[in-house]
């Protein structure tokens, strides 16, 4: 699991995942009978709940030519109801002392509010009706058109190294729709129209294709017909929505470097991203082993990389491996590095290629084997230390399709797995070497 | 994501007192051990995980000496990097890791205090606290590190390689508070940094990592016995007096320029400041008051409705108010087109006009302290929430049974109180604003 919010800036190294088991967390799920999958996490600390409502779509299920527009929409979710009307909803979370805010992924997208618990009820009440009765005038339209143009200025256009991301994903993927930027091009976000952003939501809002997760100080049987008051009245989509995803055709060969020299950039790195199944084409196993070489090639405190470039060599200042198997579709495994002299870039990169290549002909240690295991034991320990941790666990994994019977056998699953899976999965991943490599050049201004 | 506060701003590890309310059941404990050390704890049953905050009270970079700006932040940088002989952070990181304390130990130096934080599962509390005792009581500086930290540029000296509002937030400090220690930024300057020794360093140490400003502030579930035990045995043998000069108040020069610094950029970014008032002032509350329906709370606030909502000129646009102990802003920032940063400016200093001259209606003002009220117990909804809001409340002053009379005393205060403090305290003519961007002429 874990997610890309808007601004897809840096390394998806830093993403470090959590699945656990179920006694863990003590959660309580069940269906609606209009589709509304539910999860509640009950957790006394203090009297405040976080209330989040995700909706199994994303950016990546924009129609063509309107890239960015589930985004979009997030920002026009806050405009108003004939209930609720213009910023009823902001204005009373505000005034009640709540904090909300949304995000939109590739894959899906979350509104949510931490409030004291006794405001649940209201929380409750206006979230269920903007999943059908959302108001967009054509007035909204245009105005929020600036606003996210100004987000989109302000989080890529003004960034060299995230316009080098987006640049990099473009070469990644040909046709599967991860390859546009999750906020959409200044051309086409120009070009959305109130009936485009209204017809996205008809086609994806509605109880069938959202997931409900509440944690906080509740009482489950007080809290269970609540929310069948507020939400399972909404009537069903007529059909479910389906995700319909390009499949990524095969590069046969072709490779590309992607380069940004800007004086804006902070720090000088390259990122290698090589093609990786997800937890859908390979299994929650699979995603599990692939997470573990992850962390044995790429931790950023005991992995190989960093001993070897950081600690080592003394060539890097961090050198780091990710996975993002836990996305919808397959995206990628990362190799990245950061030389301390920019000169050095090619010498640090042929250092993690001889690291690789070591790694592609001896395999792993046991030890190193155990060591990365036995973080993921306290990972569970820490998600439960937060009440939109815990519930973000939840939804981030529910809404891209994996079953709580995953998240129940995930770490389970971690625990099995051997020396040789991990080798066998750094061959078929490294061997073929990287599909995209990108550069950041900090460039002297005169 | 429909919003997000500009970040780099100069609010950092400024106090977020700017939260509120009464939460009455927090069971305080607060010692000060034999060894001198003062420590707060609230024990928690419902967590495996031990939460431990502690910082050094008034060892910020405000102590580093002029000429040597950056030092207070070097040496602590310089207590993670270790080296001369064998024992290095990597082998202390990895303990740490293998510990279960995931995220390692983590530090930041503001312009008041030094702080520390790590959290680890209780069965490895005394572990985790002697690899914590090793990295701060037996310390290595070793040249070359040193000679490596200081060759690297403090954040947001260099016009060309810093965020817009990074830069302008170094300028404005600068401009309102020298030759106050306040007007550089903790990681100092080229300068500063370049003309430090390794004796410096040492010397540094010994003045600020000592017992008697040395504050805990720990949840979770441990006895308090357990817990003096670790923290004495840890650090009990680290000199008791710290030696620090003595900082005198900072003047606030305020004088409500606009000051530009050009630079080719898709955007302008702004930050703004006027003095204000210290946390101790029985104006504080009402004053906050005031800063939440300006520009304190996303969505509602004045200055969101009139310049996102309705010019749609900026995507996020945020005030707040800060306080040091030597001083006390009411800052704010935005980044906008260039060609719309002097609508939003002279838009700003309307509002501030408007609300000195005609005060808040009674309808923001209930609301705002219905709001500020209610999201109050938001602080305490996490262990780490807790320890830092009342290692906050020790550190400014305050007692940390602030906790439980904050709502009470929010709740007194009367519209009248508001739109008094609105006057008096408002003062537009000297908004000051430093624009970081390409504009029209």
């Amino acid at each position: 699991m874990k997610y890309k919010i808007i601004t897809v800036l840096i390394l998806t190294l830093l993403a470090s995942r959590v699945l656990s088991a179920k006694e863990h967390f003590n959660y309580q799920a069940y269906e609606l009978e209009n589709g509304l999958q539910v999860v509640i996490i009950p957790n006394a600390r203090a009297p405040v709940v976080y209330h989040s409502l995700w909706y199994k779509v994303g950016s990546a299920d924009s129609p063509a030519l309107k890239s960015g527009i589930a985004h979009f929409l997030e920002h026009l979710m806050f405009k108003g109801t004939a209930n609720f009307p213009k910023d009823t909803f902001k204005r009373t979370i505000n005034d009640l002392g709540g904090e909300q805010n949304a995000n939109t992924s590739w894959d899906r997208t979350v509104y949510f509010v931490t409030i004291a618990k006794e405001h649940l009820p209201v929380v409750m009440e206006m979230e269920a009706d903007r999943m059908q009765n959302l108001l967009i005038t054509e007035e909204d339209v245009i105005k929020e058109k600036e606003v996210v143009l100004q987000e989109r200025r302000s989080t890529v256009d003004a960034k060299p190294e995230a316009r080098l991301f987006e640049a990099a994903n473009a070469s990644f993927f040909w046709e599967h729709p991860y390859g546009k930027p999750i906020i959409g091009y200044e051309e086409e976000i120009h070009q959305y129209t109130q009936a485009d952003t209204f017809n996205f939501y008809k086609n994806w809002y509605g109880p069938n294709n959202a997931i409900l997760v509440i944690a906080g100080d509740v009482n489950v049987e007080a809290l269970k017909p609540l929310i069948q008051r507020y939400y399972g009245h909404i009537p069903s989509s007529v059909a479910k929505p389906v995700r319909h995803r390009a499949v990524e055709p095969t590069h046969r060969g072709a490779t590309a470097k992607v380069e940004m020299h800007d004086p804006q950039i902070g720090a000088s790195f390259f990122q290698r991203l090589y093609s990786a199944p997800n937890f859908r084409q390979a299994g929650i196993h699979q995603e599990a082993v692939l997470t573990l070489l992850q962390d044995i090639l790429g931790d950023g405190t005991f992995g190989r990389l960093s001993k070897a470039l950081v600690e080592n060599q003394k060539l890097a200042h961090f050198a780091a491996a990710g996975y993002t198997g836990y996305y919808y579709d397959p995206y990628s495994f990362t190799i990245t590095g950061a030389p301390i002299n920019t000169a050095d870039m090619l010498l640090v990169e042929a250092s993690v290629e001889a690291e690789v290549r070591r790694l592609i002909a001896e395999g792993i240690t046991q030890k190193e084997l155990d060591t990365a295991k036995a973080q993921w034991t306290y990972e569970s320990q820490y998600r439960r230390d937060s009440l939109n941790g815990i519930a973000n666990y939840f939804g981030e994994n529910l809404s891209v399709g994996y079953t709580l019977a995953d998240l129940d056998k995930w770490l389970a699953s971690i625990q099995q797995i051997t020396t040789q899976e991990v080798w066998s999965a750094a061959k078929s991943i490294l061997s073929a070497g990287p599909l995209v490599t990108l550069y950041t050049y900090p460039t002297v201004q005169k | 994501m429909i919003y997000a506060r500009f970040s780099s701003l100069i609010v950092c590890v400024w106090l977020c007192i700017s939260a509120t309310a009464v939460f009455a059941d927090i069971p305080i404990q607060e010692w000060t051990t034999a060894k001198k050390i003062h420590v707060i704890f609230v024990p928690d049953t419902s967590t495996d995980l031990i939460s431990v905050n502690f910082s050094f009270k008034g060892a910020g970079s405000k102590t580093d000496p002029a000429g040597k700006e950056g030092l207070t932040s070097l040496m602590v940088n310089l207590l993670f990097e270790r080296t001369v002989s064998g024992s290095d952070k990597f082998g202390l990181q990895k303990k740490l890791k293998n510990l279960g304390v995931l995220n390692g130990l983590q530090y930041g130096i503001d312009p008041d205090n030094i702080h520390f934080s790590f959290k680890c599962p209780k069965e490895k509390f005394k572990d985790a606290f002697e690899v914590v005792k090793t990295i701060l009581v037996t310390p290595v500086f070793d040249a070359k590190e040193l000679a490596k930290a200081k060759s690297s540029d403090p954040s947001g000296t260099r016009l060309a390689t810093s965020g817009e509002q990074e830069f302008a937030s170094n300028v404005l400090l600068k401009k309102l508070f020298s030759p106050h220690p306040y007007a550089i930024r903790s990681t100092g300057t080229m300068e500063g940094r370049q003309a430090i020794t390794l004796e410096d360093i040492q010397n540094a140490y010994k003045e600020r990592i000592t017992r008697s400003i040395l504050v805990f502030s720990v949840i979770g579930n441990i006895s308090s016995q357990a817990l003096t035990t670790s923290i004495e045995n840890s650090f009990g043998t680290l000199p008791e007096q710290a030696k620090l000069p003595v900082i005198p108040q900072a003047t606030v020069k305020d004088n409500g320029e606009i000051i530009v610094i050009p630079k080719e950029t898709e955007q302008g970014g702004v930050v703004f400041a006027q003095a204000s008032i210290p946390l101790s002032s029985k104006d504080y509350l009402p004053l906050l008051i005031v800063n939440d329906i300006m520009g304190g709370k996303p969505f509602t606030s004045r200055l969101w409705q009139d310049i996102r909502e309705n010019q749609g000129l900026v995507y996020s646009i945020h005030t707040n108010l800060a306080n040091w102990d030597q001083a006390s802003l009411l800052i704010g920032g935005f980044e906008s087109d260039n060609k719309t940063v002097k609508r939003v400016i002279s838009t700003i200093r309307e509002e501030w006009k408007n609300m000195q001259k005609n005060g808040v209606t009674e309808a923001e003002f209930t609301a705002s302290k219905k709001g500020l009220k209610g999201g109050f117990v938001l602080n305490f909804a996490t262990p780490d929430g807790i320890a830092n809001y009342l290692l906050r409340c020790y550190l400014n002053g305050l007692s940390t049974h602030y906790v439980n009379e904050r709502n009470k005393l929010l709740e007194a205060v009367s519209l009248e109180e508001v739109n008094r403090v609105a006057q008096t305290h408002l003062a537009p003519e000297k908004l000051t604003f430093v624009v970081v961007g390409n504009l029209p002429e």
